[in-house]
């Protein structure tokens, strides 16, 4: 038997399986960030001391890294668009653009963290580092995520576009919202928290 | 994102509105962070500030995408509440009556030395 709304919206909720199914995740990811950000407040309000992220860590290199996951988002929008229009080389060209930038922004970012290791700064050095590297540590898992789902899509799942177009574009379109969700996760919350403020 | 075809190039457009104000934003934040501002709350309120207005602007570009599905706009209103509650934590760490450890060791200290000279007896 058939799973029903795979693509098809479902007229009670307007959406299909997946596309509901992203968003409910999306919003337990949420509230993930969401504690993480409350024990940073709770945290920081009680220490006697709290160190400026300038001073301990990277500006010019999480500014590059920003902007490169804002160019990922912008090319996987370009990936998706090829998709729902038709053209494939499209696709894969700025879906490789999009794993490009994530691999970048995961090479900057063990860079970043092997440059804190070499000046003995680790999670147990202080409380501020041990939330720096839990939160990007965990927002860089994210993005490992991402990649390898946005790989296969780019890979062997590629293949589903000539048998199903509008099936694969679906694929693609909830990868994109996951993909976007990590990068303003990282524009809107990560690095203003952590390294601005 | 919107699933019929013609509407790809709007859908492009937004996005890339969207990230290019997100762009300008983070490079204003960056620039008032070497400001070095050294009053802790006005860092706050600035942060948060620029917090909201990015989440604004994110849901700006977006909201259109809601109209007509209810179950999305609930679940929406649901992981808002959550999220302030979560956020609303640390006050009532600050407000509760819960004799912490500490507490408890310093009442078993000042027991131990009001019992100290009945032994002596």
């Amino acid at each position: 038997m058939e799973i029903p709304y795979i693509v098809e919206e479902r007229p009670d909720t307007g959406f299909n399986n997946a596309t509901l199914g992203i968003w409910l995740f999306l919003s337990s990811e949420v509230m993930l960030f969401g504690a993480l950000f409350s024990s940073y407040i709770l945290l920081r309000a009680g220490a006697a001391h709290w160190p400026s992220g300038a001073s301990i860590l990277n500006i010019p290199l999480a500014t590059l890294n920003t902007f490169i996951l804002v160019f990922s988002s912008i090319a996987m929008v370009f990936a998706w668009a090829g998709t729902k229009q038709g053209n494939l080389p499209q696709f894969k060209k700025w879906m490789a653009v999009c794993l490009l930038c994530g691999l970048g922004f995961l090479v900057i970012k063990t860079f970043e963290y092997k440059m804190k290791f070499a000046h003995h700064m680790f999670p147990s050095t202080s409380t501020f580092l041990a939330l720096y590297f839990t939160m990007t540590g965990l927002h860089a898992l994210h993005i490992i995520g991402g990649l390898i789902v946005n790989s296969y899509l780019w890979g062997p799942g590629s293949k589903m576009f000539q048998e199903d177009q509008r099936h694969f574009s679906h694929r693609v379109e909830i990868a994109g919202i996951y993909w976007h969700f990590v990068d303003l996760l990282w524009i809107i919350f990560l690095f203003p928290v952590l390294y601005l403020l | 994102m919107s699933s019929n075809p013609h509407d790809v190039p709007l859908m492009v457009s937004v996005y890339q509105k969207l990230f290019l104000w997100l762009s300008i934003i983070t490079l204003i934040g960056i620039a008032l962070a070497f400001l070095h501002i050294s009053v802790l709350w006005l860092v706050i309120v600035l942060g948060i500030a620029f917090i909201i207005t990015k989440g604004l602007i994110v849901f700006e570009s977006f909201k259109s995408l809601l109209t007509g599905r209810h179950v999305i706009v609930i679940v929406f209103i649901l992981t808002a509440i959550f999220v302030i509650g979560l956020l609303f934590l640390p006050v009532l760490n600050h407000h509760d009556y819960i004799i912490g450890t500490d507490d408890i060791s310093k009442q078993l200290l000042m027991e131990q030395k009001d019992e100290g000279p009945h032994h002596g007896d």
